[in-house]
């Protein structure tokens, strides 16, 4: 039996097709559209996974839709009722949204398969925003029974829920509901300190260790009510959610000492410090809710998923305090996620259909679950490109690799299915020597173009985890932030405060300097021979030469650009940056063998910064 | 016929929600919202013709 899952219409779109319990293919729209953040409707991701699953036209038994769209009408319409004639704006610009796309939802899918010609799905159905959520984390989890929380910004009307999985069903118990939101939260601290909201709360997050908690007295008494039990009340008074366009209104501006800082504009002590406040505070209610969830549970192990799942700062310190035995966080918690949740969610919950018994690790197969290109069909577009490449054999290749990156060169790694979720673990990444003081900056500034302050994530070998990390285990999706092993730190962050930004970021903290944070933090991919047997074996090889099994790994993209999917973005990804090699499944490409690149037109215009 | 199919049901389903949740009024400003983004979309669809005729 095929259910397609399809989330659509806020932000990260994408569709996820389940075979009788086995998730086949997930992937986002933007990937395809190469539109970040893309919300439209995700034909492209429907017809990828169609076809990944070799679907018969008359085979797609299911679609379901990860909301409802009428149960969030309503939720519109008493919002608007409430703060009227407030809002005005937003609600002439919201409802015709509604009546044009969320209300022909199914109209618009059904036509689309016409089109690419699948006849009607059996049952067209829609699951609940957090109930999706919820089932996209628990039923690819290797748990038989855990304590589950969603959180993000809104479904229909919950903001988080707490709720209890046991074999193939899953209850929810709990629910804040809107305008209460923890994730609306971030993102209005996310508008407030000049990043764009559903898109840059993961770089508030990476500003945070920059500051101190300067703010979170003022946040806990002007902002939010905490209570013991995690759940929250949000002084609307200082935010323009309900009834502007914006975020925050001038009272909170008021409150931080002045208007918010404007997109690109220079990163002062301020934001800094608002960011690591409300990380703060952030911190405080998940723990709480952890705890809440844990005693009306009574389950030992965690799941999580929705957008606020994705803070991995968080993530660490939940696992840091030992309240769970295990966590296990879906590693496209996102909106995204909620594809993969709906999906799953028919099968076990409205089907009845049990889950896989033999759980050894999770369903996710590494996230891996996007298009894959074959070697022949990548050589024959390299050939017709005339760009000069070597084919390899996969152990000479990742020999080869390891040197070039022990050589301090940048290596641009493409090989296998495409992951699925935000995080790039190595099928589609740009990897580095973490061992380089200079490589942060480096890469940031000539490769990514983008922010000097963010960090670079570590990709480690799961046998050296412990070697570098002090607590973490296994973090396959790169959702925990551990701390560098004292052992291996060499300076004093408080010494560093004083410094420029920039000079701050530059001045080395550890001997893996390039992937430690400046509170001397790591959001940590650990990489194990199961999910990922390449790349664990470049850094095995890796290990060989430098004796340091350990690399960067960020995405293979640029700034304001989705990660690539073909190998043709990658190509032109690598020849418009400073990357020095590209490896292309078993064809290896080096920077100055290649003709000169050319483009008419100013390529950094094609992406709008995020 | 998928567009009749799909407005029967997105009709029949806001009746059915205003009903299970005693609000009909919210049901039937949906529909009232709904008929004015149709006869929008009919304006939009049909504005060349209707200039033509007048």
């Amino acid at each position: 039996m095929n259910v397609l899952g399809v989330s659509a219409l806020y932000h990260d779109s994408a569709a996820c097709l389940v075979r009788d319990g086995e998730i086949v293919a997930a992937a986002q729209e933007e990937r395809f559209t190469r539109i970040k953040h893309d919300s439209t409707i995700p034909y492209h991701a429907m017809r990828y996974c169609l076809e990944e699953g070799q679907v018969g036209r008359d085979e797609i038994d299911v679609v379901v839709f990860y909301d409802k769209p009428l149960a969030k009408i309503v939720r519109m319409l008493a919002t608007y009722a409430e703060v009227s004639p407030f809002g005005l704006k937003a609600f002439l610009l919201a409802i015709p949204a509604w009546l044009r796309e969320k209300a022909w939802i199914p109209y618009k899918i059904e036509r689309y398969l016409a089109k690419v010609g699948y006849r009607s799905p059996g049952r067209f159905l829609f699951a609940e925003h957090h109930q999706a959520h919820a089932a996209s984390a628990f039923y690819p989890s290797p748990f038989d029974e855990a304590a589950i929380i969603t959180v993000d910004g809104v479904g229909e009307w919950a903001s988080t829920t707490i709720g209890v999985g046991q074999d193939n069903q899953i209850e929810l118990l709990f629910e804040q509901r809107f305008p209460h939101s923890l994730g609306l939260l971030y993102s209005a601290f996310t508008y407030f300190t000049g990043f764009k909201v559903n898109s840059g709360e993961y770089k508030l997050m990476g500003l945070a260790p920059y500051g101190g908690p300067a703010y979170v007295d003022r946040i806990k008494e002007h902002l939010i009510t905490i209570r013991e039990d995690g759940s929250f009340h949000l002084n609307m008074k200082y935010f323009g959610y309900l009834d502007g366009l914006t975020m925050t209104n001038a009272r909170f501006a008021d409150l931080f000492d002045g208007p918010p800082r404007k997109p690109e504009a220079e990163i002062t002590r301020r934001e800094m410090d608002l960011a690591r406040s409300v990380q703060v505070v952030t911190e405080e209610v998940m723990l709480k809710m952890a705890r809440y969830a844990k005693s009306v549970t009574g389950r030992s192990h965690l799941c999580l998923a929705g957008g606020v799942a994705l803070n991995c700062v968080a993530n660490g310190t939940l696992m840091r305090s030992g309240l769970y035995d295990d966590l296990w966080i879906q590693p496209a918690a996102g909106d995204a996620g909620g594809a993969l949740g709906a999906a799953l969610y028919v099968w076990h919950d409205i089907l009845g259909k049990p889950r896989a018994t033999e759980r050894a690790t999770d369903a996710m197969k590494g996230a891996f679950l996007g298009p894959a290109f074959a070697g022949e069909q990548i050589a024959e577009f390299l050939e017709t490109n005339e760009s000069p490449y070597r084919r390899m054999r996969p152990d000479e290749r990742n020999a080869y690799v390891a040197r070039a990156v022990a050589d301090g060169k940048v290596v641009g790694l493409f090989k296998g299915r495409m992951e699925f979720g935000p995080r790039a673990l190595c099928n589609r990444s740009i990897i580095g020597d973490a061992r380089s003081p200079k490589m942060q900056s480096h890469l940031n500034l000539a490769i990514k173009f983008r922010e000097s302050f963010r960090p670079f994530a570590p990709a480690v070998l799961v046998e050296d985890a412990g070697e570098y990390f002090e607590i973490l285990r296994e973090s396959p999706y790169m959702l925990l932030v551990d701390h560098v092993r004292e052992s291996r730190r060499i300076a004093s962050v408080a010494a560093e405060r004083g410094l420029p930004l920039r000079e701050w970021v530059n001045t080395p903290r550890s001997d893996v300097p390039a992937i430690t944070h400046v509170d001397y933090s790591g959001r940590v991919q650990t990489v194990d021979r199961d999910r990922n047997p390449e790349m664990w074996a470049i850094l095995l090889e890796f290990k060989k030469l430098t004796g340091y099994g350990i690399l960067i790994n960020t995405s293979f993209n640029v700034r304001g650009e989705p990660i690539v999917c073909t190998p043709e973005e990658a190509y032109t990804c690598f020849m418009r940056t400073g990357m020095d090699t590209l490896v292309l499944e078993d064809c290896v490409l080096e920077k100055e063998a290649q003709p000169a690149w050319h483009e008419s037109t100013n390529w950094r215009e094609e992406f709008v910064l995020d | 016929m998928c567009f009749l199919k799909w407005l029967i049901k997105l009709v029949f389903d806001t009746v059915h929600m205003g009903f299970v949740n005693r609000s009909l009024a919210v049901s039937v400003g949906i529909l009232a919202m709904l008929l004015l983004g149709l006869v929008v979309a009919a304006a939009q669809i049909s504005a060349p013709y209707i200039y033509t005729l007048f």
